[in-house]
């Protein structure tokens, strides 16, 4: 399993516990964070603490899905950024968009 | 342009002047055009020629314009045949009614030449796409409707018949050949979708057979069974190693053959990989090309690039060049994110929405400002349905030749890196985010004035996450630290590339673009 899912009353948390989050693994996840929302969840943590790197590709996933929640009035936000994540997010100036947190403790409490 | 690249219009007007002025235009504008003075003439060219887009009058002798779009409609060949009514009618009615009889624009008299000349680019521009896109489906659904071709080879003729009765039976078409040089004469007329195959026949062997077919870069990919009375583990493993999809024991019966080739033909992956190498062929026949051939002539600047395609699939990296005028160039780089959903070939629309922001900031503007290009390019994308969930990083800069000012302004994209001669090597940031993510990008220019033999590189992240067999990445700090010392290098691109090939032994992950502009 590369996704596991967790729910604390309504907000989900994804880990990705991959090392390299690419494109090999990029649309079945975009396809799950998709699937949430049409499922009515709006407040979704993504856990990349496993992730040591990831592309942009599996990037373009997380900022789908971050469009689609902000227009429904929810929100995405992210834990554990590794170094070479922390400045992909730098790079691409993600980070402006994506509120993150060091703990998925914090980041789901920054819902209630 | 070459004759064979050029597209035909087919220009409809009772007024001879009209027609001439249009056609003088068309022709101007690398169009061939043919001329009709009403709709009898109109069907006979349609009917004998290849016309890429119909622009019509409405009030004509005999048929008027909007019953002869209806009636161009009926045919199927016509169906998405781009159709301009060019009129003096603008009334809403007229307008509702150009609609509803099939009408893709219309413009109205008297009317602007340059105005008639764009939509018509435009027009043709955006159905390339749709046809691209509605191929792309069209395909996918004909995977449902054929059925999957299996290769058979068994030098046994009782066992080929009784598995081809089986497979038949199972809704596959099933091919049968008794020997490996049979099977390779088959394949090459004819690819089968899946191969199945004994090992032990006698000339050549079922190991071999799997040799050849690997050596075949067309072939390579197609799913390959070995059947096998042997199951000694020496067997297998050999098989393995040759990258085989899978291997039956002979005694095992024809069944469970049926339900292993039925499971590797429904896994999605296959398919997909059979749609790229489909629409590979489908972009390059559509001629459309998002990064060019040669680099631009530009007085006082030497520009030039390298762009290695990720694996021979048309890759999200796009790069452009645009004369503004006499003195100012614009340059180009982007990347479209999401290569695995096919988003590749939305690097074509990308480009051709640049390309429309920039004409009508050319018309607008007094000063060219590349954040200006990138505002209106992230509005028509954030709006734009089609291409909402997907999103690309944009460079864009502007040189000025004249004043020697260089203007950037980015989107998501890699800081580009300032190499001057006097002074010291930085990367310089830009601030805007992703296109189509939001619907203000914030961008803003930055300038910088530049001197002689000063160099600026722009480069996309392909070259930064390339890794190293060792699984390293190439990184950021790696390409600055290269350029860095390649300050005297006459080629650096040569050297960069160089550089790139060695630390990833040639193996990329993704479109690998750079661009470097220097002034003389």
């Amino acid at each position: 399993m590369e996704f596991f899912r967790e729910q604390t009353n309504d907000v989900v948390v994804i880990s990705v516990s991959l090392q390299r989050a690419t494109l090999a693994d990029a649309e079945e996840f975009k396809e799950l964070l998709v699937g949430e929302i049409q499922k009515g969840i709006k407040k979704i943590v993504v856990d990349l603490s496993a992730c040591e790197f990831i592309d942009s590709t599996f990037l373009g996933g997380l900022v789908v899905s971050l469009k689609k929640l902000t227009a429904l009035n929810g929100d995405l936000r992210l834990v554990g950024f590794q170094p070479a994540v922390h400045s992909m997010f730098e790079l691409t100036r993600m980070y402006r968009v994506f509120e993150s947190f060091k703990s998925k403790e914090e980041a789901i409490k920054s819902f209630s | 342009m070459p004759e064979s690249e050029k597209r035909s219009i087919l220009v409809i007007d009772d007024d001879k002047i009209i027609r001439k002025l249009i056609l003088h235009h068309l022709i101007l504008n690398n169009f061939i055009p043919f001329e009709a003075e009403d709709s009898n003439q109109a069907f006979k060219i349609l009917r004998n020629e290849k016309i890429d887009l119909v622009l019509s009058d409405v009030t004509m002798e005999g048929m008027d314009g909007f019953d002869f779009c209806q009636k161009v409609r009926e045919n199927a060949k016509h169906r998405f045949l781009p159709f301009i009514f060019v009129t003096s009618k603008n009334t809403l009615e007229d307008k509702s009614k150009a609609i509803e009889s099939g009408g893709d624009d219309i413009i109205t008299k008297p009317f602007d030449i340059k105005e008639l000349i764009l939509k018509t680019q435009a027009l043709i521009r955006r159905s390339d796409i749709y046809r691209t896109y509605g191929l792309k489906k069209s395909l996918e659904k004909s995977f449902d409707e054929i059925p999957a071709k299996v290769l058979f080879v068994d030098d046994d003729p009782s066992m080929a018949k009784l598995f081809k009765y089986n497979l038949d039976k199972a809704g596959f078409d099933c091919k049968l050949a008794s020997s490996v040089d049979e099977a390779m004469r088959l394949i090459k007329n004819d690819q089968p979708d899946i191969i199945v195959s004994d090992v032990m026949m006698p000339k050549t062997d079922g190991f071999e057979f799997r040799r050849m077919v690997l050596k075949d870069n067309s072939l390579k990919d197609i799913p390959f069974i070995f059947l096998t009375a042997k199951n000694t583990e020496e067997d297998i493993l050999e098989g393995y190693d040759l990258g085989i999809t899978d291997y039956v024991v002979k005694t095992a019966g024809p069944k469970l053959v049926v339900a292993k080739v039925s499971a590797i033909i429904n896994s999605l992956g296959n398919e997909r990989k059979k749609v790229i190498s489909e629409l590979q062929e489908a972009t390059s026949s559509l001629r459309a090309k998002v990064v060019p051939d040669s680099f631009p002539e530009f007085e006082g600047f030497k520009i030039s690039h390298i762009h290695i395609p990720f694996k021979g699939i048309p890759g999200g990296d796009f790069i452009d060049y645009y004369k503004l005028d006499e003195n100012n160039l614009a340059v180009i780089l982007g990347d479209v994110m999401g290569k695995k959903w096919g988003a590749w070939y939305f690097a074509y629309a990308y480009a051709g929405y640049i390309r429309s922001a920039l004409r009508s900031v050319l018309r607008t503007a007094d000063e060219y400002s590349p954040s200006e290009i990138l505002e209106q390019v992230n509005s028509t994308v954030y709006g734009d349905t089609k291409v909402s969930e997907v999103f690309a990083t944009l460079s864009i800069i502007i040189i000025n030749n004249n004043n020697k000012m260089v203007k950037y302004s980015g989107a998501g994209d890699i800081p580009i890196i300032y190499n001057p001669v006097n002074g010291e090597i930085q990367r310089i940031k830009s601030k805007g985010l992703l296109l189509g993510f939001s619907k203000k990008g914030e961008y803003e220019d930055a300038v910088i004035q530049i001197k002689e033999k000063d160099r600026i590189y722009l480069t996309t992240d392909g070259v930064i996450d390339s890794r190293s067999k060792t699984h390293e990445s190439f990184g950021e700090d790696r390409l600055f630290q290269l350029i860095t010392n390649l300050k005297d290098n006459n080629a650096p691109l040569d050297a960069i590339k160089e550089k790139c090939d060695k630390f990833t032994d040639s193996e990329y992950d993704d479109d690998i673009s750079l661009i470097l502009i220097e002034a003389k």
